[in-house]
């Protein structure tokens, strides 16, 4: 009864006061955001800028797919169209490298013309060593930073031309070179496409509408990825997590983000009128839940797998033999990538693990007869005696092999997360503080992992 | 008597809700705008009449601590009601983690009595009223701005209409998403929190003041974030988006500006805005109705107080001011109501404010073992879902003489 008197102004005593220290526990309540304001401030605000970001793309492509189709379209306007739409991208979307990459184009063209022993053998790659060398060196690092994906792109189309025709010795024609080079489709999120490809999309006279279907499940399928690498990363596993955890987190942004890229590009090729066979790029099941680390790296981007192994590895391996070749195209790649530390410490370090694991399993392989190779054997004509149908460990290792690969796979992510600095590049002493933190745990794991490869050899 | 007292109280209730204030208006010089604070302990079990949170706004024990434009506000806005004691909740919880460790921990009352939750410290123009003032008002502002993105305010909404982009707008990154969350969250605040200051005096300005920094802050907060994509790891997309800050680190913001808070005095150029012309303000972008008392809104937010010391610089925006210093907390004062630090937990290796010198200001302090039941080995649980196990461990506690 007493309690009623509620609006009661008498002074009260010690009884009014509570030390209410015990209820901290609904702290945690609030902090979180909730799943609709994740949808507001992150996921609309996204996706709708991608959106609006990738529309004059769209278009380009477009109107290369339809160019395409005309029949009556003459050869070289056909590729004239195709060059404007090019310089359109390219100006809209890396302004930065407008005339640098134009000049390239010019430069890189005369170098196949210029006498047999100027471009003999590695020196082919000259042109686009230069540039990428100039880019590094006199550019802006952030504007670098921005337009390396297109210089990248460039380099790689070059010099699969110079190597082809240093071979071949065909002519290249220039209204096609020019096309080839600046064809809005790939010179901007890529992937790199053959010379020959490109030229079988002139006068494709078939319409079908089921790709429609397709080209929106890629979007769909990319914008799904965005949106993890974005939001749902950050907001599943908060700040407050393990270090551990924290990599992985990382790691999976920096994955899904490639997947977008990824996914975008093959959409835009498709749209662009290349066929559904080549815009395959990459395979994220086989990455998120991976087999071994050589699987990682052909999956991660195939057309860039497929130039390297044609243009890098396989005369590499002539000449200096498999490890060799393996170092040189890893060296190869990150040398595409720029100069960056990071990214050349990443690739490197993939190389040798490759190499670690590809051996090891290897010999695991052929020592116990089963299917635990780096690749796997088809069923059908496996020549091991063991696979995983009539042998419970040969799953089992493969899964342990998978658990080591997607472990290696977070320590080597995990830099390229969404510090100040992920603009400008990363730089040495982020990558090492990163590994630091981390006590270089994969790379005494690698160098675990060799050793016994050594001892059991 | 009390039997009495008992039936009047609720014939009062069910009657007339709106006559309720009389009584209020008896003390109504005494903590003037800040009798809402009291939303907090509305729906607590201790308290007279138990509710359901969805009821909120019919209990009349709410609207008794509700000022009458107030109240306006509350019928205006459905919804509003329950994010305001949600954010005074949350403002008691931040101040008393803030706090913890300090001689004063931010105590409040358990129940209402007509008076103010913080106690009688209020009243004094010191820096924890200073603190109070601020994280309550930035409490409002994000709850509300929190209530408005999961849509449960429907006066406010999303409004996406801000794309004064061009094709190659990703040069310079303009904020495409929810935009006015956070605005509608200040704006709202300002008409319900600072309701009863009209800046007339000091105190009122130093209310105000700090009112506006705890809000400055939770905007400010709000940060963008971007993300880079494109080809191995080179940035040619730049995708931004905006997070709103947790609690804690405007709690922690504002728990350093009472660090470093500013002694005001009264400004000379105090007088200087008497003509208050009816230019109320354009308020149409929402339904905040804003009517004006007495100084128009532009007049109101737009003094500067001058420091106390002459040679420190003025406060800012972002900065706390107090008139007067801190009474001393130590020993227990009634008048202010404050507690004292008798039976107060201490740190007896720590040298700071939590340490067992300075908190039970030199009284010394007792120690003993407890066995204290807590939550050990939490295991999360897909999804979403922490299990706990709950541990016996002998702890040693020293409390202040």
């Amino acid at each position: 009864m007493d309690s009623v008197s509620m609006y009661d102004d008498n002074e009260c005593g010690d009884q009014c006061f509570t030390e209410n220290t015990e209820d901290l526990d609904y702290d945690f309540v609030y902090d979180q955001e909730t799943p609709l304001e994740l949808y507001h401030y992150c996921i609309f605000p996204t996706v709708k800028d991608t959106i609006w970001y990738l529309v004059p793309l769209i278009v380009a492509s477009l109107i290369c797919n339809v160019a395409a189709r005309i029949s009556q379209l003459p050869h070289n306007v056909f590729h004239c169209v195709m060059a404007f739409t090019g310089i359109f991208t390219i100006w809209n979307y890396a302004y930065e490298c407008f005339y640098l990459l134009l000049l390239f184009i010019l430069f890189s063209y005369i170098f196949l013309y210029l006498p047999m022993k100027f471009r003999r053998g590695t020196k082919v790659f000259i042109p686009s060593l230069l540039f990428i060398l100039y880019c590094e060196f006199f550019m802006n690092p952030k504007e670098w930073h921005k337009i390396r994906g297109v210089v990248m792109i460039a380099t790689m189309k070059a010099s699969s031309v110079a190597v082809d025709k240093a071979e071949l010795s065909s002519h290249i024609n220039f209204y096609e070179y020019v096309g080839y080079m600046l064809c809005s489709v790939t010179a901007l999120f890529g992937p790199w496409t053959s010379f020959e490809n490109y030229r079988n999309l002139y006068k494709k006279t078939t319409w079908k509408f089921w790709w429609i279907f397709i080209v929106i499940g890629y979007m769909a399928i990319a914008f799904f990825c965005l949106c993890i690498s974005n939001c749902w990363t950050n907001w599943i596993l908060s700040n407050s997590a393990g270090k551990w955890m924290l990599a992985f987190r990382d790691a999976l942004g920096f994955r899904t983000s490639h997947y977008f890229i990824c996914f975008t590009a093959s959409s835009i090729m498709l749209m662009g009128g290349y066929p559904l066979s080549q815009t395959l790029i990459t395979k994220p099941l086989e990455i998120e839940v991976p087999r071994s680390l050589v699987q990682v790296v052909i999956s991660w981007n195939i057309p860039m797998h497929n130039w390297l192994k044609s243009y890098v590895f396989r005369p590499g391996c002539k000449q200096l033999g498999k490890f060799g070749a393996i170092i040189m195209t890893y060296l190869a790649s990150s040398l595409l990538h720029g100069l960056n530390f990071q990214l050349a410490a990443v690739l490197l370090s993939l190389g040798f693990y490759t190499y670690i694991e590809y051996q090891l399993r290897n010999l695991l392989a052929n020592v116990f007869h089963a299917c635990i190779a780096s690749k796997q054997c088809s069923l059908y004509k496996c020549e091991h005696l063991r696979n995983s149908i009539n042998c419970y460990w040969v799953t089992l290792v493969n899964g342990l092999f998978g658990i080591l690969a997607m472990f290696h796979l977070a320590y080597l992510g995990l830099m390229f997360d969404t510090s100040d600095i992920q603009e400008t590049g990363y730089s040495y002493s982020h990558t090492i503080d990163k590994w630091s933190q981390l006590g270089f745990a994969s790379h005494w794991v690698a160098f675990a992992t060799y050793c016994g490869y050594y001892l059991i050899r | 008597m009390t039997t009495m007292r008992l039936w009047m109280m609720l014939g009062a209730l069910a009657v007339a809700v709106p006559a309720l204030p009389a009584e209020m208006r008896s003390n109504k010089n005494r903590g003037r705008g800040s009798m809402w604070w009291g939303i907090a302990k509305a729906g607590e079990p201790n308290n007279l009449l138990p509710m359901s949170p969805t009821s909120l706004h019919m209990d009349p024990t709410v609207y008794a601590t509700l000022r009458r434009k107030q109240r306006r506000l509350a019928r205006e806005n459905p919804g509003v009601l329950m994010a305001v004691a949600r954010g005074a909740n949350q403002a008691i919880t931040e101040c008393q983690h803030q706090f913890r460790n300090r001689r004063w921990n931010c105590s409040t009352k358990n129940f209402l009595r007509g008076k103010n939750l913080f106690g009688k410290i209020v009243d004094r123009g010191c820096r924890e009223t200073a603190f109070i003032y601020a994280i309550t008002s930035a409490a409002v502002t994000h709850s509300i701005a929190r209530a408005c993105s999961e849509g449960s305010i429907q006066s406010c909404s999303c409004d996406y209409s801000h794309q004064s982009r061009g094709p190659s707008g990703v040069r310079d990154w303009e904020w495409g998403g929810c935009s006015d969350n956070i605005g509608y969250g200040f704006r709202f605040s300002r008409e319900f929190v600072d309701t009863g200051e009209r800046g007339r005096n000091l105190r009122e300005k130093m209310n105000l003041h700090n009112n506006e920094a705890g809000r400055t802050h939770v905007s400010a907060e709000m940060r963008q974030e971007c993300k880079c994509h494109g080809m191995s790891g080179s940035c040619t997309v730049k995708t931004c988006w905006m997070r709103l800050p947790t609690f804690r680190q405007v709690g922690d913001n504002l728990k350093d500006r009472f660090d470093g808070a500013s002694r005001v005095m009264v400004s000379n150029s105090e007088r200087t805005r008497g003509v208050s012309n009816a230019i109320t303000s354009n308020s149409a972008s929402n339904s905040v109705h804003a009517q004006r008392e007495g100084l128009s809104r532009r007049h109101r937010y737009n003094f500067q107080l001058k420091p106390y010391n002459p040679e420190h610089k003025p406060p800012g925006v972002k900065d706390l001011v107090y008139l007067e210093p801190s009474p001393p907390f130590c020993e227990k004062n009634p008048k202010l109501g404050i507690l004292g630090t008798h039976g107060r937990q201490c740190n007896d290796t720590s040298i700071g404010v939590d340490g067992c010198d300075l908190m039970c200001c030199g009284r010394g302090y007792k120690t003993q073992e407890v066995i204290v039941v807590e939550r050990c080995g939490c295991t999360f649980h897909w999804c979403c879902e922490v299990k706990c196990q709950l541990c016996r461990t002998k702890k040693t506690i020293h409390t202040c003489l």
